[in-house]
């Protein structure tokens, strides 16, 4: 039998993973609801150590998605993060993508419905 | 690491992570001091436009010195800007209404049986309908509760000041003695929670930050 989903539905494989990784996922919502933040502002909000952080950053900026802007503040090094137009864009596809997986659950699922399970977990 | 992706909850977090500081507070209650202890001093000094011109220009400096290096730079988006507009608009319309009702207090008979009515009940009027409406104003668009707060708490300084003012004093002193003990609670508030955010926030060296 082949496959029954709908084809406005994507696949679990449509899915960015450059993105779907949790703690790129939280730095990109973070980056998402604000124009710009500096590197301490995104480790205080993500609760990631620094290396974690300038990993996945790096990442981030390779794949296009975050600006990287190193200014001096005073004599204080400062590093600005912002996400491009193609990162935004990203993540609105990635999101509009979740959404779809878990809202359209099939019908006769026990968690149909929620979307969520209730949990608010998926609350876009 | 936090495992929520409630897209507005990560920028109200954000948000108020901003103001966790208790600047805000301090700010608030050093001002309503200050004019308390002002309109009851003798000083004939007009302040207000020193006022206009320092207090945003301390507030960006503080936030510079106190909060930018322990929790780091941010700039929110047009909606976040939005509200603070309105905030500011609401603030602007109140403190402009306050000025106007002072011409019209000094002038006296212009106003008329209401001239006689604010004298009488100004302290609850105006301090319910200014006052406790700018700290509102401040809590709601600002989404910072504690102020909200304040409101609440000031509704019944205002009635008390009402029933034990000097009936002899006229409606600007009788504020001001709401204004100066709310203003140096508000500080006190204020002090506490920077002293906490500054325990919580330590200064992280610039190495550990510098990416």
């Amino acid at each position: 039998m082949p496959e029954s989903r709908s084809d406005d539905l994507p696949s679990v494989g449509d899915i960015n993973k450059m993105i779907h990784e949790p703690a790129r996922l939280l730095l990109m919502a973070n980056l998402y609801v604000v124009e710009s933040a500096d590197f301490l502002f995104l480790m205080r909000q993500t609760g990631m150590t620094f290396g974690n952080l300038s990993s996945h950053m790096s990442k981030l900026e390779a794949a296009g998605y975050i600006d990287v802007e190193k200014e001096f503040v005073g004599k204080k090094p400062n590093t600005k993060l912002s996400l491009t137009k193609m990162g935004r864009q990203a993540f609105e596809v990635y999101r509009r993508n979740m959404q779809q997986l878990f809202t359209e659950v099939p019908a006769g699922s026990p968690r149909s419905g929620s979307g969520d399970g209730g949990n608010g977990y998926w609350s876009w | 690491m936090s495992d929520g992706f409630d897209l507005d909850c990560i920028e109200r977090r954000a948000y108020l992570t901003y103001h966790e500081d208790g600047l805000l507070d301090v700010m608030t209650g050093f001002l309503m001091a200050f004019i308390g202890f002002y309109v009851l001093s003798k000083v004939d000094i007009p302040f207000a436009p020193f006022v206009a011109i320092f207090a945003p220009a301390v507030w960006t400096s503080l936030k510079k010195v106190v909060t930018e290096p322990r929790i780091g730079q941010v700039k929110f988006g047009p909606g976040r800007r939005s509200r603070q507009q309105k905030a500011i608009m609401v603030f602007a319309v109140v403190v402009n209404f306050l000025m106007v009702l002072s011409f019209f207090v000094d002038t006296g008979p212009i106003l008329g049986p209401w001239g006689a009515t604010l004298s009488e009940y100004g302290v609850i009027l105006v301090g319910w309908g200014v006052m406790s409406l700018i700290l509102f104003t401040i809590g709601h668009f600002n989404e910072v509760s504690r102020f909200k707060g304040y409101a609440a708490v000031s509704v019944p300084m205002f009635v008390v000041s009402h029933f034990l003012a000097d009936p002899a004093l006229d409606l600007f002193k009788k504020l001001a003695l709401v204004m100066i003990p709310l203003g140096l609670l508000m500080m006190a508030y204020g002090l506490v929670t920077l002293w906490r955010f500054v325990l919580k926030y330590p200064v992280l060296e610039d190495v550990e930050i510098d990416a």
